[in-house]
């Protein structure tokens, strides 16, 4: 059957882009077409070359997959959590509930005590309860960012001052700080309302932790250098985000403002 | 390297891996058709992200029907340009910001290469709404007239009779505008 020239066009189109044949080399297989062939050929072709320039920054390319990933985990494990739903919103009361009974117990003065523990103390548990009950009892998704960036600026300090006192650093001080950094990241990522404020707050944070933790790694023994370094990717990643979001506020700010054209 | 049952399948199960190398093989292209259509950098790179998380939102729903996975991404990134276009009130193509083009891009190989992106862009939003968005999927996005054709929800025949006329108008509009530039 004789082909159509919008079918022969677009054979000659796959070979030269897909299989990376010359135009010349098509063309050769369809000389009674040859001369109308070609001119389309050469444009289409410089339409393709001239769009290959256009990437995305490899930075961006990045974050947006590690953003996909973390998405695709969290959607599994909430999937986990509804077929078991002690793990759900029930254990989430339980830990408010648990905490309420524990703030009963033992005391206020107890729990004003344990403000100033580090990791490995008596009353550290305490304190990382108490703040269970703050973020439970904290509203608003701007809130409870800048909560997330409260607790990770505390577990800095409390990394500062084990390294100050030659003290072990456990392995959960570190992912405590990623995970409340990665969750104020997430949070304001997906708020484009959130102030201006937050966003410099998120990048002040994330450089402070980068450059405590470069200093860090000099100072810790070989054994920690390793979870330090990881620790380091992370908040350089969300670091590069929070400078990403910053990129965002002028056309956010245009989002919001009225139009006043006629 | 997955077929694509296995992929679509893969992609079902909520596979890291599958989503990861889907991801790999398709957000460049998935960006670079944004960017064409929307003009900004940054906004492109957003869209683009969304694309894939709303195929993970989506994914539930797919059913493996023979439609490529290809196809099925792009047409969410057709509907989302589509919407933040409505959103964002923009009722002409976005003069293309000079961010764009990759900082790495050597000058002296692009001018090599013809044609500026900036002139095929320009020469592009002059087209008609259909051949434009064949166009724009099959040239920026990559894809096959087969795959233009299920994103679009139109006949193999006719993404070619829109791709061939297009091309011809294209040719007229770049070859005019070549001819102006070499008489200043």
């Amino acid at each position: 059957m004789k082909k159509s020239f919008d079918s022969i066009l677009d054979i000659c189109l796959d070979r030269i882009i897909t299989k990376g044949d010359t135009i010349e080399q098509c063309l050769e297989n369809y000389p009674g077409q040859a001369a109308e062939l070609e001119p389309l050929l050469r444009v289409a072709l410089s339409a393709v070359k001239a769009s290959s320039i256009i990437e995305p920054r490899p930075e961006v390319q990045r974050l947006t997959q590690q953003r996909l990933l973390s998405t695709l985990e969290a959607k599994e494990k909430k999937k986990m959590e509804r077929r078991m739903p002690l793990w759900g919103w029930q254990r989430r009361w339980a830990v408010a509930l648990v905490a309420v009974l524990v703030i009963l117990l033992i005391g206020v003065g107890t729990i004003s005590a344990s403000a100033s523990s580090l990791p490995g103390d008596t009353l550290y548990p305490v304190k990382t309860t108490t703040e269970k009950v703050q973020g439970f009892f904290t509203f608003g998704s701007e809130a409870k960012a800048n909560f997330y960036m409260k607790l990770a600026q505390r577990r800095l300090d409390e990394l500062n001052l084990l390294v100050g006192s030659n003290r072990n650093i456990p392995q959960s001080l570190l992912a405590g700080m990623n995970t409340d950094t990665d969750g104020a990241v997430e949070i304001l990522s997906q708020n484009k309302q959130v102030g201006n404020e937050s966003i410099y707050r998120l990048m002040a944070l994330t450089s402070n932790q980068t450059t405590v933790l470069t200093e860090l790694i000099e100072k810790v023994p070989p054994k920690a250098k390793l979870a330090i370094q990881q620790a380091l990717q992370r908040c350089e990643d969300a670091h590069a985000r929070a400078v990403l979001l910053k990129d965002r506020i002028p056309q956010m700010r245009k989002m919001q403002m009225p139009s006043t054209s006629p | 390297m997955l077929d694509e049952e296995s992929t679509a399948r893969g992609l079902q199960k909520r596979d890291p891996e599958v989503w990861a190398e889907v991801y790999e093989k398709y957000f460049s292209r998935v960006y670079r058709y944004i960017a064409v259509r929307v003009g900004n950098k940054t906004e492109a790179e957003d869209l683009a992200g969304k694309v894939f998380l709303k195929a993970l939102e989506s994914i539930s729903s797919f059913k493996w029907r023979g439609v490529p996975v290809s196809a099925w991404l792009f047409r969410i990134a057709h509907n989302q340009v589509i919407d933040y276009r409505r959103t964002s009130k923009a009722k002409f193509q976005s003069p293309l910001d000079e961010s764009l083009v990759s900082s790495d891009a050597d000058p002296v190989l692009e001018a090599e290469k013809g044609l500026d992106i900036h002139q095929v862009v320009q020469a592009v939003g002059q087209l008609t709404r259909a051949q434009r968005d064949v166009i724009e999927l099959r040239f920026a996005g990559g894809l096959s007239t087969a795959e233009v054709a299920k994103v679009l929800g139109k006949s193999q025949g006719a993404v070619k009779v829109l791709q061939h006329n297009a091309l011809v108008a294209l040719r007229k509009r770049l070859s005019s505008e070549m001819n102006h530039e070499e008489e200043l």
